[in-house]
């Protein structure tokens, strides 16, 4: 295969023919990469800049570049809202959470199957079972919304866990099928081969195993979940909290502040969730002796 | 899971002469683990869909029929909505797809360290459609960041002369937020698909006479290909029924489908939604079609449906 040859092969390989035919290394290119690096970064983090400058602003007349003044307004009320913050993200937490964990429980025996059965011919079912991941919300969030009205679930935490699962697990299965394809099923093989059950050998094994995917599909899918504004407001109907849905009356204001804060609030949520998730991964695949 | 004495036995003896081949004992078909799932997928999209088409179909309404299609075809909006997600969905994803390609090749040319360091990009995948809406208004509207750098650099004299992004339908507003978006995603597509690229195919390249331009041509791209064509599809189709970000752009006239129906589902009274369902039936179908064309068929359907996986290309 390919792979064996670019992953150790090809490093290998690439400094002396690098060196032969190109100015790679040169002084000449180490500055242009050293200039586009920096633009780079200006670009992608100037949005993030802009959103910090905004939300300390006070006064910013057009056309200025920068406010005219400074003000801590929008954070001082943030932290007035705490509750209903709290309240907002602890709902969209919980809702989030709730359909990783039945798009995981769905997701695990499929993709092992997935992978286990192999060929070409589940391609197909492969490709029907992801399908959900490009398909545009609006192209089934009515309906669904028709069927758990029709099934009295109108407006509810399960109707929107379930549309909310319905639109993320096939990040989870794709995370799956990919580390299914790294492991292999053998080690879920071996331990029913040596008598264990099916849940010991999923909770001992397989999901052990698998953490490191699981962990990967489940950031995407909780980050959809928790990023979605339009599954959660038409199939919550208002009634269930949610912090997109307390953000949005603020991006929609003429006060550039807040909506700069609460954005900023927002971004910093997830990225402080995935950083204690690695850490706690990292903790758990050293204590048990495992390559993470 | 109960088993019986017999295949246990069975289980042990095939454990002994390869303890982790494949499962002796208690088999199912290989495939029937993706049961419950293929159940709960098709079972939504299908209930979904078809309560969709009944409501098109105006059952369970004051007057049933097929009228609602009729109207659907005849309608200057169906096609105005059609033509509008279908022309917004187009640019925002050929041109993340084409900014991708350079970004994706210099982020694979970087050092580890720096690399590292340009994992920046990535901030803007994790921003919510909704604030990355918000940092289009305070960037793109006419006194927003990048009008007042102009005004005060005195390029142009005031904010009336410059053009107006969220003018007919926010056409140019909804794609720009969706380029900063979708543009970062199609970066990390194309550099993991880069990392399989053999360096050794360009390097001999190099060696035989080929300057940069024919290395990309001839070896670089077709590489991509299959990824840019499933991330382009990706994008193309989200983008084709989205909400957030035509709700917080758009100006209503023309509007995208996801709005359009929107309005004619639930902002109207309820004669306008047979035709709201009927243009969201036609648009699912497309939409399924158009997805399972780009994944389900065709001979690099493997590498496509990789790049749905998020993995890259396994020609690679």
């Amino acid at each position: 295969m390919r792979r064996r040859g670019s992953r150790t092969g090809g490093a290998e390989y690439r400094r002396p023919g690098v060196r032969a035919v190109s100015e790679a290394g040169t002084k000449g290119a180490a500055l242009s990469r050293a200039v586009g690096l920096a633009l780079w970064v200006l670009v992608f983090a100037l949005p993030l800049a802009v959103l910090g400058i905004a939300s300390f602003a006070g006064r910013w007349p057009f056309p200025r570049v920068l406010p005219a003044t400074w003000s801590f307004r929008a954070w001082a009320y943030a932290a007035s809202s705490a509750p209903r913050i709290a309240a907002s993200l602890a709902s969209s937490t919980a809702y989030s959470l709730a359909a990783v964990l039945l798009g995981a429980a769905l997701s695990l025996p499929a993709a092992r199957s997935l992978v286990r059965s192999g060929g070409a011919r589940n391609g197909s079912l492969e490709a029907l079972l992801l399908l959900p991941a490009v398909l545009p919300p609006a192209s089934y969030a009515f309906g669904l919304n028709r069927l758990f009205l029709a099934a009295g679930l109108g407006s509810s935490w399960p109707a929107v866990v379930m549309a909310l699962t319905f639109a993320s697990y096939p990040y989870l299965l794709r995370a799956l099928i990919s580390g299914y394809r790294h492991t292999g099923t053998a080690f879920g093989d071996c331990a029913r081969n040596l008598g264990a059950g099916p849940v010991r050998t999923w909770l001992a094994v397989e999901i052990p195993v698998l953490l490191p995917a699981l962990a990967a599909g489940g950031s995407v899918a909780f980050l959809v979940c928790f990023s979605d504004y339009f599954l959660v407001f038409l199939t919550g109907g208002g009634r269930v909290d949610s912090f997109t849905g307390f953000l949005a009356p603020f991006l929609a204001s003429s006060d550039r502040s807040l909506g700069a804060a609460f954005s900023l609030l927002f971004l910093a949520l997830p990225l402080a969730g995935f950083g204690v998730l690695e850490a706690f991964l990292r903790a758990f695949h050293t204590r048990r002796g495992m390559d993470s | 899971m109960e088993r019986s004495e017999a295949p246990r036995a069975e289980s042990v003896t095939a454990a002994t002469r390869q303890p982790c081949g494949p499962v002796r004992f208690g088999t199912a078909h290989p495939a029937a683990g993706a049961a419950p799932l293929a159940l709960f997928s098709a079972g939504l999209l299908a209930a979904g869909f078809l309560a969709t088409l009944a409501d098109s179909f105006g059952l369970g309404g004051p007057s049933p029929g097929a009228a609602a299609w009729g109207d659907l075809v005849r309608s200057a909006w169906t096609w105005r909505s059609l033509g509008f997600s279908a022309a917004v969905a187009a640019a925002s994803s050929l041109v993340s797809v084409t900014l991708a390609v350079p970004l994706a090749l210099f982020l694979h040319g970087l050092p580890r360290g720096q690399a590292s360091l340009a994992g920046i990009y990535k901030t803007a995948v994790v921003l919510p459609h909704l604030a990355v809406g918000y940092l289009a208004v305070l960037l793109f509207s006419r006194t927003g960041l990048i009008g007042a750098a102009l005004v005060s650099a005195g390029l142009v004299p005031g904010f009336e002369a410059l053009p107006d992004p969220f003018a007919g339908g926010g056409g140019p507003a909804i794609v720009l937020a969706y380029v900063f978006k979708e543009t970062p995603y199609a970066v990390l597509m194309l550099h993991a698909s880069l990392r399989k690229l053999d360096p050794r195919l360009a390097e001999t390249a190099r060696m035989l006479g080929a300057d940069r331009g024919a290395v990309f041509r001839g070896i670089v791209l077709p590489h991509l290909a299959p990824t840019l064509t499933a991330v382009a599809a990706i994008l193309f189709l989200y983008t084709f029924g989205a909400f957030d970000l035509p709700w917080v752009l758009g100006s209503g006239d023309p509007a995208m489908l996801g709005i359009e129906v929107y309005g004619r589902y639930f902002l109207r009274d309820l004669s306008a939604r047979p035709r709201a369902a009927a243009l969201l039936s036609t648009a699912g179908i497309l939409s399924f079609l158009a997805a399972f064309a780009v994944f389900g068929a065709g001979r690099s359907r493997e590498d496509r449906l990789a790049a749905l996986r998020g993995e890259p290309g396994a020609s690679g």
